[in-house]
């Protein structure tokens, strides 16, 4: 059998893994030899896609060329984008799947979700293919377990778009538990603590020779270590810019953001963090200390214990009960997060396993026991969030429980209410309120009935969860014993047809062509040099020594120059040497900026602020 | 003994997730038979541990992800297959559970009717509630404190009604039950549903949390109307 990848298709990195032998291993870039994809994709001024780290570092210089989390936007409505989505990212106002708009140059590009995620999905392929050395056609790919029917829908449309058959969405604390569970032999009650860059997810499993069940799964699609940049970002305008972080342009927000994320990384290595942020009106050095941080953000931590909480109520144990904790997804090393985490579960998390690496790892694991090679192992999920359908009054009437093992199915008698009825209309929902409007819309279907005498047909509608949690719905009249023939309006997923469209007009990547991909990289990095530059020669040109201001424009012209042919070498050396020559200018900037903010820190001081 | 057509041999045998012939996967759908399903004996009484045995062995071999590898074909009818050994270990592993499912195949008509709350429960409930308010409401000194007492007092009561059941299960003659059997049956299960409810307003309001809507207990089979 062909190899089965293993995908984290993260919010904000993605990892492509696969079964050497009986270990799992994940892929590094042939060039850069780095496992972690960042999970951004820029398109240059003639919609040639950018994928990785390039799109992420020319996201700061072309935010309207650029998106960052699209996976936050996975499945969702326009209504249900929140304030900051608003803000970063510009969206078609128009009913149906939802579409961002970028500019490219002067081409304006309206692109779904999955489209852009199908890019990243794209370039993780190829990586694997090189690395493996041959065709990779089908994969698991990883989903937060929280993830509904639209969003699991759109993730899986992102699959087939990027050309890869998408044999199982795996949860991702299930799959991290699948990482640890390879080495696992005697039965324990393990708890998976996820905070990933966008969402927030607990599950309860039980582990006993190489089966892994699931008993509880809980967590929230919108609360994740971005939502901690964001207090950061507020913080470090406070201190940075004249106006707050609300009504800054796209572009210091981006520089803002860029720099809070620096700055929570730093964080959780030591208490305080100097922090040079190059803003349009000059580079500031801003200092936040540890504790600052964990203040503005206790509300966040409590809402993932608060979580924690009920996802063990529902599985029925209580925490004395868990053998082990494990801590996943990069925002879970924030020191603050592991404190709670232990104080909650009266016992220290496990972290063997990189948290960055694991669910990449247990995708991968999963991919092996769909391809054969992992016999012992075997996983049993659940359905994250109660399904049901809308009935009279508006009222969501339950058909399969939340952490109800899957596949799973239930079952539901129609009738016709008048004479010669073609149809009867079933709208599914998901979600644990009880009015249906409170729910998420997942589709509509349409039964067709033979026409006969009101109250005569039974009809027997089957809703099947499989083993992806994903819905299918069947239709059987009783009576006459035949299959009725089913329509589905998604909510705000794809079509068939749309996908075909997509699928068509989609995106060459430069596929294959590493001389190429050097060349877009070492432009986009030339680019954004040159620009922070610029910028300074402006801003500090006093600090500019003797001909230092010639030999630097002289350098990053011949540097300007160079971009515009295609050897990606000389860009590189060029690079090399604008970065020498202008390095003893930086050095002065940076103290410079320095000294101001301890003077200006100590003038509070003194003022008693 | 259920009996079943295979569909893909044509024939017929013991229901079983496999043929008996030619091992081919089949997705029974007889609620009747899962105790036969899972090769348990016929009676309301359960050993966990050889249900828990029988669940895994039987998804080990029938679960789309082990079928993805070994049998693609296969693949549609062992994700139905799967979904009637998940929903049969859902019901047979839970004592209530079981209990309904029991009474619903056995009872006939008795199974469907609904019984009225026996007065002594629901007094309890009336009165626990009650007591729970004022809790909430005293802003005394330690409200939860007090919650945790009335959780205590409805945990017991809701245990000695488990116990009755696991007793009045374990005893069940062989045969064909006689109707106060199951009247006694179908009593215990309503006063254990009310005091499942009670239980869980008690842990909302101990931890704080929002009241979600009951587990769907007993479901509506009537439909709708199109
Ligand atoms: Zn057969």
């Amino acid at each position: 059998m062909a190899t089965v990848v293993g995908i984290d298709l993260g919010t904000t990195n993605s990892l492509i893994g696969w079964m050497e032998g009986e270990r799992p291993r994940i892929v590094a870039d042939s060039i850069t030899q780095k496992k972690m994809l960042a999970s951004a994709v820029s398109f240059l001024d003639d919609k040639t896609p950018v994928v990785g780290d390039a799109a992420r570092r020319r996201a700061e210089l072309h935010p309207q060329a650029s998106i960052l989390s699209v996976k936050r936007l996975m499945g969702i409505g326009l209504e249900h984008l929140d304030e900051i989505d608003r803000r970063t990212t510009r969206v078609v106002d128009a009913p149906g799947p939802l579409r961002i708009t970028l500019n490219a140059g002067t081409h304006e590009l309206r692109l779904t979700p999955p489209e852009v995620s199908a890019l990243i999905l794209r370039e993780l392929k190829r990586r694997a293919e090189i690395e493996i050395g041959g065709t990779v056609e089908r994969a698991v790919i990883t989903v937060p377990a929280y993830f509904d029917d639209s969003q699991r829908q759109a993730t899986r449309d992102a699959g087939r778009l990027a050309g890869l058959e998408v044999l199982r969405l795996v949860n991702e604390p299930t799959a991290a538990a699948l990482a640890y569970g390879l080495d696992q032999r005697q039965e324990a009650c393990i708890a998976v603590f996820d905070l990933g860059g966008g969402t927030f997810d607990i599950s309860i499993l039980r582990m006993r020779e190489g089966l892994s069940e699931v008993l509880a799964t809980g967590g929230d699609t919108r609360l994740g270590g971005d939502d901690f940049d964001r207090e950061l970002v507020s913080l470090l305008s406070e201190r940075a810019t004249p106006s707050p972080a609300e009504e800054a342009d796209p572009r210091t927000f981006a520089l803002l953001l860029a720099a809070a994320e620096r700055a929570k990384r730093q964080l959780s290595e030591s208490s305080e963090t100097h922090l040079e942020i190059p803003l349009p009106e000059g580079t500031r050095v801003v200092s936040v200390s540890r504790a600052e941080f964990e203040v503005r953000t206790r509300h966040l931590i409590e809402r993932t214990i608060d979580r924690c909480r009920r996802t063990l109520l529902d599985s029925g144990r209580t925490a004395t009960e868990i053998d082990e904790v494990i801590l996943v997804g990069g925002a879970s090393r924030m020191p603050a997060v592991r404190t709670n985490v232990a104080a909650f579960f009266g016992r220290q998390p496990l972290c063997d396993i990189d948290p960055d690496l694991v669910v990449a790892l247990g995708a991968t694991v999963q991919a092996g026991i769909l391809s054969g090679s992992n016999r012992d192992m075997l996983l049993l999920d659940v359905v994250p969030l109660s399904l049901g359908i809308e009935t009279m009054g508006g009222v969501f009437s339950r058909l399969i429980d939340r952490n109800t093992t899957i596949p799973a199915a239930a079952r539901q008698e129609y009738t016709t209410a008048v004479d010669n009825q073609t149809h009867v209309e079933i709208h599914v929902l998901q979600g644990e309120r009880e009015i249906a409007k409170d729910c998420r819309s997942l589709a509509h279907f349409r039964i067709g009935i033979a026409p006969q005498p009101a109250g005569l047909p039974r009809v027997e509608v089957t809703f099947l969860i499989d083993a992806n949690g994903i819905l299918s719905v069947a239709a059987r009249d009783q009576r006459t014993d035949t299959e009725q023939s089913i329509e589905v309006k998604p909510s705000y997923g794809l079509t068939d047809e749309a996908i075909e469209t997509m699928l068509e007009e989609s995106f060459d990547l430069a596929e294959e062509d590493f001389a190429l991909r050097q060349l877009i990289e070492a432009r986009v990095e030339a680019e954004s040099v040159l620009h922070t530059l610029e910028r300074s020669l402006l801003g500090h040109s006093r600090l500019l020594i003797d001909d230092e201001n010639a030999r630097i424009v002289a350098s990053a012209t011949t540097l300007r120059e160079a971009c515009g042919r295609d050897d990606h070498n000389l860009i590189r050396d060029l690079l090399d040497a604008l970065n020498e020559t202008s390095s003893p200018f930086a050095q002065r900037i940076m103290e410079a900026s320095l000294r101001r903010a301890l003077e200006s820190r100590s003038i509070d001081e003194l003022e008693g602020r | 003994m259920h009996r079943l057509r295979c569909t893909a041999c044509g024939q017929t045998g013991p229901a079983a997730f496999f043929c008996g012939a030619c091992e081919a996967i089949q997705a029974p759908a007889l609620q009747r038979a899962w105790l036969q399903l899972l090769d348990l004996p016929e009676r309301p009484a359960i050993d966990q541990k050889l249900l828990e045995k029988r669940y895994y062995e039987l998804s080990r071999r029938l679960h789309p992800d082990r079928v993805q590898a070994t049998n693609p074909q296969a693949l549609p009818t062992s994700v139905r297959a799967a979904s009637i050994l998940n929903e049969a270990y859902r019901t047979l592993r839970d004592p209530e559970l079981r209990g309904r499912w029991w009474l619903e195949h056995q009872g006939g008509k008795l199974g469907s009717t609904n019984s009225s709350v026996p007065t002594d429960i629901a007094a309890f409930v009336f009165e626990t509630h009650e007591t729970l308010l004022d809790a909430q409401s005293s802003g005394g000194a330690k409200p939860s404190e007090s919650i945790e007492a009335i959780l205590v007092q409805v945990q017991e009561q809701r245990h000695g009604h488990l116990e009755q059941l696991a007793s009045l299960l374990e005893g069940w003659p062989p045969d064909a039950a006689e109707a106060a059997r199951l009247i006694s049956l179908r009593d215990l299960l309503v006063a254990l549903s009310y005091l499942a409810t009670l239980q869980r307003d008690v842990l909302h309001a101990r931890d704080g949390l929002e009241k979600t809507s009951p587990e769907p207990r007993q479901r509506n089979a009537a439909g709708l109307q199109g």
